[in-house]
């Protein structure tokens, strides 16, 4: 027995898997034992020492015997990529809903979201993304280790035709700054009920318009807001040519109830300034319709265009 | 690039290896005695390159192993099977296909 050889040999168990792992080291112990004879002279624990350190470190050695499937096929790899993102999109939608309606929800198998507060629910979005990457790994090591040809959806965007080109690709990075800036929205209209907001004096932020008013131009934006990131979200799945209009039209029905005000806009009481506002409201209006009128239009002959 | 160049050699070298294997085990041999004999024949070959390698032909069923405790340590010899002959004539038309190819391919080019 050689303690230094057999450590060296536990070692490199440690990182083979499959089976024959004892024939392996087996066969490691004896050329190890008959090269050290050969080319030392002798046994002992120096000249094994040497052959050992020759013969590379542990995990390198077990590396060289990996074969077989792997614990992810690379096949899946761009799947586990993407559909980690769409679960962690969906699981962190069911947060700020558990957040804003201040509820638990159980969404079996995806997760469960206990009640929080918004400062809890920021803590929750790690556990969301563990658990998120952990669920579609899983999927996938399944896949790969059941070796079938499961053909996935798989977001139309890779097969890049002329008219994919044209528009451009949507880009995860911007889906999940979309995301964070309405978790944003939704925080800060939790905390004031009111997204339009003002400070008086340095002290806590006040609703610039009235309950009635706050509440429902505020969940008016947020609506508007989903709207925009599920739209988002979609162009990773559809190449339709009609969503560019649609988003823009979308976008101008929204201004359409601003501009006709269902709920009458009232500024609250206690607000300075209240001509100037109005004044900045009416232009900010003009200006966000004009350009979604612009942009609505420029889709639809982009639509035609393409028709022709 | 350099990792690149170093992989790509590493690649043929596997592959080269294989058919060599395949070739030296017309009489029997053993881990350590192969080694001894590729550095013979001046092609000096990794321990941590021929087990595995040996390992995985064994697998494929073209060569076999077996343990001899006859001398003073146990050692796993290793013989070509009968599926390992054939696959080893097949390697070797495939090889000398291809050889025969490429160096028509460098004498069009000399000529060139």
């Amino acid at each position: 027995m050689h303690e230094n050889l057999e450590k060296f040999l536990e070692e490199i168990s440690h990182y083979l898997v499959g089976r024959g792992r004892d024939e392996i080291l087996a066969e490691i112990r004896s050329h190890i034992l008959e090269k050290t004879e050969r080319e030392e002279g002798r046994i002992n624990t120096e000249t094994l020492a040497r052959t050992i350190e020759k013969f590379g470190k542990p995990r390198t050695v077990a590396e060289q015997y990996a074969e077989g499937p792997q614990i992810i096929a690379p096949a899946y790899k761009n799947y586990l990529s993407l559909y980690s993102g769409i679960l962690m999109a969906f699981n962190f939608g069911l947060l700020i809903l558990a957040c804003v309606t201040r509820s638990t929800i159980i969404s079996f198998p995806f997760v469960f979201i206990p009640r929080l507060t918004p400062l809890e629910a920021l803590f929750y979005v790690p556990v969301i993304a563990c658990y998120s990457v952990g669920l579609a790994g899983l999927f996938f090591y399944y896949l790969s280790r059941k070796e079938s040809h499961l053909r996935l959806p798989w977001p139309a965007f890779h097969i890049r035709s002329r008219m994919d080109r044209e528009t451009k690709s949507p880009r995860f990075v911007f889906l999940i700054l979309r995301l964070a800036g309405f978790v944003l929205l939704n925080l800060v209209y939790h905390q004031y009920h009111s997204l339009f907001l003002m400070l008086i004096n340095q002290q806590k932020p006040q609703s610039l318009l009235i309950p009635g008013s706050a509440r429902f131009y505020s969940l008016l934006l947020i609506i508007a807001a989903a709207n925009g990131i599920v739209l988002y979200g979609l162009r990773f799945f559809i190449r339709d040519r009609w969503l560019r209009p649609f988003r823009s039209g979308l976008a101008l029905l929204v201004l359409w109830v601003f501009i006709n005000q269902p709920v009458k806009l009232e500024l609250a009481a206690g607000v300075p300034v209240k001509d100037l506002l109005a004044i900045l409201f009416i232009v900010s209006l003009s200006v966000l319709t004009v350009t979604a009128a612009i942009q609505f239009i420029l889709s639809l002959f982009g639509l035609m265009k393409r028709n022709a | 690039m350099k990792m690149d160049a170093i992989g790509f050699e590493s690649e043929m070298n596997r592959g080269f290896l294989q058919i060599l294997i395949l070739a030296v085990l017309e009489k029997p041999f053993y881990g350590y005695g192969m080694l001894k004999h590729f550095e013979e024949i001046g092609y000096p070959v990794e321990e941590n390159t021929l087990y595995p390698l040996l390992r995985r032909l064994e697998k494929n069923g073209w060569i076999n192993g077996q343990w001899e405790v006859s001398g003073e340590r146990p050692r796993k010899v290793y013989r070509l099977t009968t599926p390992g002959k054939a696959f080893r004539g097949k390697l070797f038309a495939l090889w000398k296909e291809q050889n025969k190819i490429l160096i028509r391919l460098l004498e069009d080019k000399s000529h060139a």
